[in-house]
């Protein structure tokens, strides 16, 4: 172990552990501030009933669908950068694996939150594991998530112990005493010999191919919730590949956004260099220009085809949500594509820029998927209640949206008290390495 | 004055009918269950006694007195997932002759108790095409024989029974409501607050049934159960009784007989000199309600219209057929 | 000046007298108005039908009706008297009505009825009436007629014979015909008309439909009627042929398929290998954990 680098290394990052500085402090009551009125929210819909909400007997999915797929897209920020630069052994990736894969596991844990606000009788929720039917997607989708989310954690934890057992050893540490045995607990007794290298490196290479397949499968399987149906607009035979890579597309903006954030936080200009944008940027470009291309090929063949109920979900589309569909579907395509791939355009400002409207497209995509289908079924919606005919999101649901961001955020936050922000034992090892070509 | 005596004409018809019938009944032997179209009061009120006189003159009890006319309950929990024994249910539609009355859609909300949200069987203005005539279309739940709605709960709340009935079980349904997206035909309802249950009608149904989805659970979905509580009685469902001009007919596909109350007749008669067809058959649904094409209509659209509560009317007023009326003032 | 004073006051005297006396008659009548209001008997419908039945029995149904304040309601729990012979009433049976208002009366066939001259029996059912109710009463007359019912192949065809006959005077049997005869298939709910045939040299034929479900072996019970006929009433036969098509639900328990409470086959093990797995690697990773945590 170099240990001088080592030591550097810890000095550097370990202060952002050590102080919390005021504007933390801040923040973090800005988001328990809304998570509390998320919390109020949650306790009206528990009390009055779903009715609070702007789902009615048609539209029966609403936002609450739509956040639990958005925040599951999010999570494959980690299955890509960890899972496949992982399998590539590409350096550059180091400074922002930690970030990535907490990414994944957070927004892995807020996604099947949503679920729950969409039932209608929490007290059974059990029965999704006593009673379950096989045949029924959504059973699919309890086994996969379940089996998604002790992946990433498995994966998580892997990559912690080098950096928890460094932090261990770190003598300079000035942290509270429990903290210290947190440490020390979950660095497993990590002394960096020969066999323990090695078991940890098998493990986070089967882990890290694991983690790719299963985060394909879930977001198929997710994908397929809507693709069994019958209802025009979900019935395409794209949606499995096209949720996938719609997902990988968010959780690169989601990423580009959290590491341009950290960046200017904490500084990190020296690890995380317009390099980094680039590459990651080139990512978005490449995804994007799929997500582009899925998007196109599902609209296009539906289009073309004189389906009635395709045309009618497509005049729906290009009418009532003629400005969110321009947004989601050809700005969130386009800008992207044209900031990374023009140099001139290219540098870290404008890159993040665009990742933030990557990721705000994706949610509108989700959103324009799942709603207008359910306001175009194949016997017409005849009825006078306005909230029938077509669906009005309430308070209530946006607060639990904004909950979920909120807390979101409160966990990234708090993760970054526990562990560094940049992986120390890999950049160690990069260094290593380095050291020992030369 | 007039009116009051023809009403009570016909309410003495139908007491003569019921009458009538339970007398035919007794004849058969065959137990009454198979030849009444009657009425559930008569059946748990009536403590019959038929009176039998010999040759001789003496005047004993016939032995048919003992025909119990309790009515079945409604199964409960499991027994609720068995079908009729030896029977597959399936129902008519004939769409010549229906005038939106709504007299089916009033008795299903009347003998379930359902809010007036909530209606199980809906009547929709359909019109196919720019140049087709409009028609009105009542649409129960059609039972499908590949149900797509079962395929997807993911916790087996909602089940095909043998005898072809799609029921729901409140009691396990966790509000999901997956199985709304999945019916391409909208046949669901969701309870989306707690729904308002007198309790003397509570005390009446008794414990919660699948066959009656009575009293309804907030948080879960409810559908036309083809009322299978009055199938166990061997009655007819109350939108067929209800309809004044005998639109629905209701049958075993097994006895290849329907029937709308008045009229019975061999399915496969039906569907061969009206040429019954299935809504949306290309889905693959295999719907256990038959459709018969608006022929030879008795009345004309409009006359659904008559005697609509605003509301109601409302409803149809973003249709084409009124769009195009609309159009030509 | 004093004689029309008294003259007119006289008058005066009588025309009060008068006025108090209309007063008076008027309040009596009123009085026995409400009074008689009341205790106003109620008016009431009844209706009587006649049904001749399969085990030969004849079955006479009596209706009491009465215009309740909304719907027809039963006139139940009263006594009905039946008398047959039309000149002079005897008293045969007593039947009450039950909650529908219905009373029924069978008579075995083998009861000498008194007939008239063309043949006819009589029936009266009389309901005296009570505090609530005025009387009323309803009569019938039919001829007793019996129909047979078998089945035969005729010519490699299947056919329904019907066939009616009554007993005359000498007590010999008569053929009847030149009448219609309906035949029907019990259903569920209801009968299933089947056909119906014209009484012609003793029988009436129907052919027997083709594919007709039967029970379960394949056995279809035949109802034969004269219906609503104004000299014979109504008049039922069953009998049953096994020349049904069986009855099966072929629905399976053992089915699988999307919909069914077992998954098909493919699924199932398509889902247990890709769980295995994942869920293998998983665990040979946690193990990797401890033993490292061994290690050390």
């Amino acid at each position: 172990m170099n240990n001088s680098k080592v030591d550097q290394l810890l000095k550097e990052f370990t202060p952002e552990l050590e102080n919390t500085s005021k504007s933390w402090y801040f923040i973090f009551l800005i988001c328990i501030l809304i998570f509390a009125f998320g919390i109020y929210g949650l306790v009206t819909q528990i009390t009055e009933g779903h009715i609070v909400t702007g789902m009615r007997d048609h539209v029966v999915w609403g936002v609450y669908i739509v956040n639990f797929i958005f925040f599951m897209g999010l999570s494959y920020a980690g299955a890509l950068i960890s899972g496949v630069l992982h399998l590539f052994k590409s350096e550059w990736r180091k400074p922002i694996i930690r970030m990535s894969e907490l990414i994944t596991v957070i927004s892995l844990v807020i996604g099947p939150v949503f679920i729950l606000f969409c039932i209608g009788r929490l007290d059974r929720l059990h029965y999704l594991i006593i009673y379950p039917r096989i045949q029924s997607p959504i059973t699919w989708d309890v086994i996969a998530i379940s089996t998604d989310i002790i992946g990433c954690f498995i994966f998580l934890y892997l990559s912690f112990i080098e950096d928890f057992a460094y932090l261990r050893d770190y003598k300079n540490l000035n942290v509270k005493p429990w903290r210290k045995k947190i440490y020390r607990i979950l660095s497993l007794g990590y002394k960096g010999t020969i066999i323990q290298k090695a078991r940890i490196k098998r493990s986070k290479n089967i882990m890290a191919a694991m983690i790719i397949a299963i985060a394909i499968i879930v977001y198929s399987v997710l994908a397929w919730i809507f693709g069994v149906t019958l209802q025009p607009g979900w019935h395409s035979t794209i949606f499995g590949p096209y949720f996938v890579i719609a997902a990988v597309y968010s959780g690169t903006g989601l990423l580009i956004i959290i590491m341009w954030i950290y960046r200017e936080i904490y500084h990190l200009e020296e690890y995380i260099t317009l390099k980094h944008f680039v590459n990651i940027g080139t990512l978005l470009l490449i995804v994007g220009a799929f997500y582009g291309y899925f998007t196109f090929s599902d609209y296009l063949t539906k289009w073309y085809g004189s389906v009635k109920m395709d045309k009618k979900l497509i005049d729906a589309l290009f009418t009532n949500y003629y400005g969110l569909f321009i947004l989601a579907n050809y700005v969130g395509v386009l800008v992207p594509i044209v900031v990374v791939g023009f140099r001139r355009f290219r540098n870290i400002r404008n890159i993040t820029i665009s990742a933030v409207i990557t990721v705000i497209a994706l949610w509108v995509n989700r959103f324009l998927i799942v709603v207008p289908t359910l306001e175009t079924p194949y016997i017409p919606i005849q009825d006078t209640r306005s909230e029938w005919l077509t669906y009005s999101s309430t308070w209530v649901e946006w607060s639990l949206t904004m909950a979920g961001v909120a807390v979101f955020c409160m966990l990234f936050m708090l993760a970054t008290k526990l562990v560094p922000i940049v992986s120390i034992s890999e950049l160690a090892e990069e260094n290593e390495r380095g050291l020992m070509r030369e | 004055m007039n009116k009051k005596q023809k009403a009570n004409e016909s309410s003495r018809r139908k007491f003569l009918k019921i009458g009538i019938g339970i007398g035919a009944g007794l004849a058969t032997g065959l137990g009454s269950r198979e030849l009444l179209a009657s009425d559930s009061e008569i059946e748990k009120k009536t403590g019959k006694k038929v009176k039998l006189l010999t040759a001789e003159g003496k005047l004993v009890e016939a032995d048919e007195s003992s025909i119990s006319y309790k009515t079945v309950k409604p199964a409960l929990g499991e027994e609720a997932k068995e079908g009729l024994p030896n029977r597959k249910f399936v129902m008519v539609i004939d769409l010549a002759r229906c005038k939106n009355a709504r007299k089916c859609v009033d008795a299903c909300q009347e003998g379930h108790h359902l809010p007036k949200d909530h209606e199980w069987i809906k009547l929709y203005l359909l019109q196919d095409s720019e140049a087709t005539a409009p028609y009105w279309f009542p649409r129960p739940c059609f039972h499908c024989d590949s149900p797509l709605c079962v395929s997807v709960c993911p916790v087996g709340a909602t089940y095909k029974r043998s005898d072809g009935i799609v029921l729901v079980d409140n009691q396990r349904c966790i509000g999901c409501k997956f199985c709304m997206t999945g019916c391409p035909y909208s046949a669901r309802v969701f309870n989306w607050t707690e729904p308002h249950v007198e309790e003397k009608t509570k005390e009446e149904i008794g414990p919660y049934s699948p066959e009656t989805n009575f009293p309804p659970v907030e948080g879960t979905v409810g559908k036309c159960v083809f009322c299978a509580d009055n199938l166990r009685n061997n009655k007819l469902p109350r939108c067929v009784t209800a309809c004044p001009m005998g639109v629905i007919y209701f049958g075993d596909v097994l006895e290849d007989t329907v029937t709308n109350g008045s009229d019975t007749i061999r399915l496969s008669t039906l569907l061969k000199d009206k040429s019954g067809y299935r809504y949306l058959e290309e889905l693959g649904t295999q719907p256990s309600v038959y459709y018969l094409p608006p022929v030879n209509r008795k009345f004309p659209v409009e006359r659904g219209f008559k005697g609509l509560e605003p509301e109601v009317k409302e409803r149809y007023s973003n249709t084409q057929y009124m769009n195009k009326q609309k159009d030509n003032e | 000046m004093n004689k029309q004073k008294k003259e007119k006051m006289r008058n005066q005297y009588y025309i009060s007298q008068l006025f108090f006396i209309l007063c008076f008659f008027t309040t009596i009548v009123m009085v026995a108005e409400t009074e008689a209001e009341e205790v106003e008997i109620l008016e009431i419908y009844s209706d009587m039908s006649y049904l001749k039945q399969s085990d030969g029995n004849m079955q006479f149904t009596v209706v009491f009706t009465f215009d309740g304040e909304e719907d027809t309601e039963a006139v139940s729990n009263v006594p009905v008297s039946f008398y047959t012979n039309e000149d002079e009433p005897v008293k045969i049976a007593e039947v009450y009505t039950d909650m529908t208002g219905t009373a029924v009366l069978r008579i075995a066939p083998d009861y000498k009825f008194p007939l008239n001259y063309d043949g006819y029996f009589y029936i009266k059912a009389v309901f005296d009436g009570n505090e609530k109710f005025e009387g009323s009463e309803s009569e019938i007359s039919y001829i007793d007629i019996s129909l047979d019912l078998s089945f035969d192949e005729i010519e490699g065809k299947k056919y329904i014979v019907a066939k009616a006959y009554k007993l005359n005077k000498s007590g010999g049997i008569e053929e009847i015909n030149d009448e219609d005869v309906f035949f029907y298939v019990p259903r569920m709910f209801t009968r299933l008309p089947i056909g119906s045939g014209y009484l012609e040299e003793g029988k009436a034929l129907l052919e027997f439909p083709t594919e007709l479900p039967g029970d379960t072996i394949g056995k279809v019970t035949v109802v034969a009627r004269i219906e609503d006929h104004s000299v014979f009433g109504n008049v039922e036969k069953i009998s049953s042929v096994k020349w049904g098509i069986e009855k099966i639900n072929t629905y399976s328990e053992d089915h699988r398929a999307l919909w069914t409470e077992i998954a098909p086959k493919w699924m199932m093990i398509t889902l247990m290998i890709m769980l295995s797995g994942v869920w293998g690697h998983y665990i040979y990773t946690i193990g990797q954990l401890f033993k490292l945590k061994k290690d050390a």
